[in-house]
């Protein structure tokens, strides 16, 4: 009898044991084919797209993940290493490159997306690899910007900042209120990105020169001096943080609390994206306290020139490893149709180098004209550095803000870029 | 003799019957990826790219030359914490024991209040911690309305770990004072009695009679504890990220970063497996110290 049950027992454990991995081959269900779509716009930017694939189509439903932004690139990589890659991704750009290099992502040149990339130099190069297109760019344009709180402004007599001089004065003129000059949600690293972005390349540009490379990244990569081209940006962070107008409480904050505490009408001014012009906060602010303005940086060299950065941000592949792939270029089909990114870009509010023709927010429509003036010279930023290196390129004024000094900052950037220079590949 | 021998080799394989699918288990899902592991720990795998070769050992030269900048500051960061996390936990778990040995009104509600933190997920722990301890948070509100300063305490290099210590032993206090308690609940009470009658009683009692009683329970309370804080990464992975100036990031948070963000797959395979030798070893020694103290009665 005892034998009987042990016998029984080790059974049932060598069955369980069984089902578990077949449970992790079981191959397609009956019903209809399931996409996973993966995005890091976790305000549910991207649900109209799947909405109304899922709504005109009944035999494939598209989920979708979100997945933080911060952690974006090595989430899917992980995914991507566990044989688990989504169909169907928005990607950054570096990711671009390093998937179609290893053959994860699908063949899209026969595509209407990419028919409509190809009158984008620009973009259409740099989703192209041995003559195949692998992937759309589908928000570009120019960074930088700085939001600011007009209704504040005008409270305090304020005005926008024309020259570094008065951006000084007005920076001293919030705090004297008691009000917050600049805040970032920098517990969400990437955020710092924003001011560095509103801030760097006029600092970069004498560095960049020496190598005769207009592209940032394609400098530091080609041998110009990692602490010169931070350190114009490293000494402006420093001024910011020790006269306390780029306040402490950014370190800890979240990029969801930031952007509601400025829309609260205690801070003066918030470098974000071109995305803050539409976020629903800003949207329901409440207007005897927050109305949004935005301006560039006044930050100039030497000679009198000014800098604005020219990027692409969001991108788009489907996975070459799909196992619906039809499915998924049906899926990427329809979600880069005219329309379907038209219907995309405009609420959002958000710029493309795509010849798409629709509207703008005010804001970013001020923005653009600021910078596409005689004041503002535009620079790439476009070469595929390693995540590893944006991630500390964030991090270096993080550290100013948190007690390092310039040089200390400069010094930990330095090595880390030489470092790391050796694990990047094309 | 020939029927008994039968009868242990029959026992043999039925054993051998009854432990094949944890046997399996392990194979498949510990020792394979451990070997996995160790093969990649010799290339230049980037965790991505088909393209690599074999390197040596040059991965495990790159930590013990000192060439990552943050191979050495993870390793102290990990010691750090894992050193005063159990300073200051162990005494306040056997402290709380003793408590509930003693009895105390209320027993088995504040047993369960202090378990509770243990058993919830370290992600939620780490995001509610956030809103207490960022600049905006909680704390510093409570600070405000008794008009004292608000500080950055995740913020600032001086800090952030004290926090992280804090938390950990707040989380793990229940747990550990449970193990703690079954040690002191298992000593008969009439060897503590006799003691008492012999003219043991307080301080003295606890150290040579009460203690070295426990010590099995110690074991493990300790072993559990060294293990765990050693391999610290959800909170610094999602309180600090690692900072503030490097502050907080831990050995097992500087292989993730290698992995999945430097792209350095083989260097962090080469961590991991420098990282289990010294866990290892450590526990080896820890068990050796603490088993050799242990009384039997």
């Amino acid at each position: 009898m005892r034998k009987m049950m042990s016998v029984l027992i080790i059974v049932c454990m060598l069955a369980s044991t069984a089902v578990l991995f077949a449970a992790g081959q079981e191959e397609g269900s009956k019903g209809p084919v399931e996409l996973t779509y993966t995005t890091w716009m976790t305000k549910g930017e991207d649900k109209p797209w799947i909405d109304a694939f899922n709504a005109a189509n009944d035999d494939v439903i598209v989920k979708m993940d979100m997945l933080e932004g911060g952690k974006y690139p090595e989430l899917i990589r992980t995914r991507v290493l566990a044989n688990d890659m989504p169909d169907v991704m928005m990607l950054m750009g570096n990711q671009i490159q390093e998937f179609s290099r290893e053959g994860y992502l699908a063949d899209i040149t026969d595509t209407s997306a990419a028919k409509l990339q190809s009158s984008t130099p620009m973009a259409a190069d740099y989703n192209s690899r041995d003559g195949k297109v692998y992937g759309l760019n589908i928000t570009g344009g120019f960074m930088g910007h700085v939001w600011y709180n007009k209704k504040l402004f005008s409270d305090l007599g304020l005005s926008v900042p024309e020259t570094m001089d008065e951006f000084w004065a007005v920076c001293e003129a919030l705090k004297a209120a008691d009000k917050d000059p600049m805040l970032l949600g920098g517990a969400d690293t990437w955020t710092y990105k924003m001011l560095r972005f509103a801030s760097w390349t006029t600092f970069a540009d004498p560095a960049m020169k020496a190598t005769g490379f207009g592209d940032i990244g394609e400098a530091l990569y080609n041998g110009a001096d990692v602490a010169e081209v931070y350190r114009g940006h490293a000494e402006f962070i420093d001024e910011m943080v020790k006269k306390g107008y780029l306040i402490q409480a950014s370190l800890t904050t979240t990029w969801p609390q930031s952007s509601q505490i400025f829309v609260d009408g205690n801070v003066g001014m918030f470098p974000q994206g071109p995305w803050m012009a539409t976020l629903p906060e800003v949207v329901a602010a409440d207007p005897d306290k927050f109305e949004m303005g935005v301006f560039a940086m006044p930050i100039e060299n030497e000679e009198g020139k000014r800098y604005v950065i020219a990027t692409m941000d969001r991108f788009m592949g489907v996975s070459s490893k799909s196992d619906n792939l039809d499915a998924s270029m049906d899926f990427f089909n329809f979600v880069t149709s005219d329309e379907s990114l038209i219907g995309y870009l405009e609420p959002q509010g958000l710029t493309t180098l795509l010849d798409l023709d629709y509207e703008l927010p005010q804001t970013i429509i001020d923005f653009k004209k600021m910078v596409t003036g005689e004041k503002y010279t535009a620079v790439p930023y476009v070469f595929p550095t390693p995540a590893a290196w944006e991630n500390q390129e964030s991090q270096m004024p993080k550290n100013i803000q948190s007690g390092a000094t310039v040089e200390q900052a400069l010094t930990e950037i330095k090595n880390y870029y030489l470092d790391g220079k050796e694990t990047i590949k094309f | 003799m020939k029927q008994l021998l039968r009868k242990k080799d029959k026992d043999y394989y039925w054993a051998l019957l009854a432990i094949l699918p944890v046997l399996i288990f392990f194979i498949f899902f510990l020792l394979y990826p451990q070997i996995i592991n160790l093969r990649y720990s010799i290339t230049n795998y980037d965790g991505f790219s088909k393209d690599f070769k074999i390197i040596g050992l040059s991965n495990f030269a790159r930590f013990f030359k000192g060439i990552d900048p943050k191979g050495i500051v993870s390793f102290r960061n990990t010691l750090t914490f894992s050193f005063f996390s159990l300073l200051f936990g162990i005494p306040l778990q056997m402290v709380l024991a003793l408590t509930f040995y003693n009895g105390v009104k209320g027993n088995a509600f504040f047993k369960g209040l202090f378990y509770v933190p243990s058993v919830i997920s370290l992600v939620i722990i780490s995001v509610a911690w956030n809103n207490i301890l960022q600049y905006r948070g909680l704390l510093n509100r409570l600070l405000e309305m008794v008009e004292l300063a608000p500080f950055d305490w995740l913020g600032s290099p001086k800090t952030a770990m004290g926090c992280f210590i804090f938390i950990n032993a707040w989380q793990f206090t229940g747990y550990g004072t449970i193990i703690y308690l079954a040690g002191l609940s298992s000593i008969p009470e009439e060897i503590l009695e006799s003691a008492s009658m012999d003219g043991a009683v307080g301080l003295k009692k606890y150290f040579y009679i009460t203690l070295p009683l426990m010590m099995h329970s110690i074991t493990i309370g300790l072993f559990m504890g060294l293990t765990g804080s050693l391999q610290m990464f959800i909170l610094p992975f999602i309180l600090t990220g690692g900072g503030p100036l490097n502050s907080t990031i831990t050995f097992a948070m500087n292989i993730y970063n290698n992995a999945f963000i430097m792209q350095r797959f083989g260097y962090a395979a080469a961590l991991s497996i420098i990282f289990t030798l010294f866990i290892g070893v450590v526990t080896i020694f820890q068990m050796r110290f603490t088993r050799k103290r242990e009384v039997s009665y």
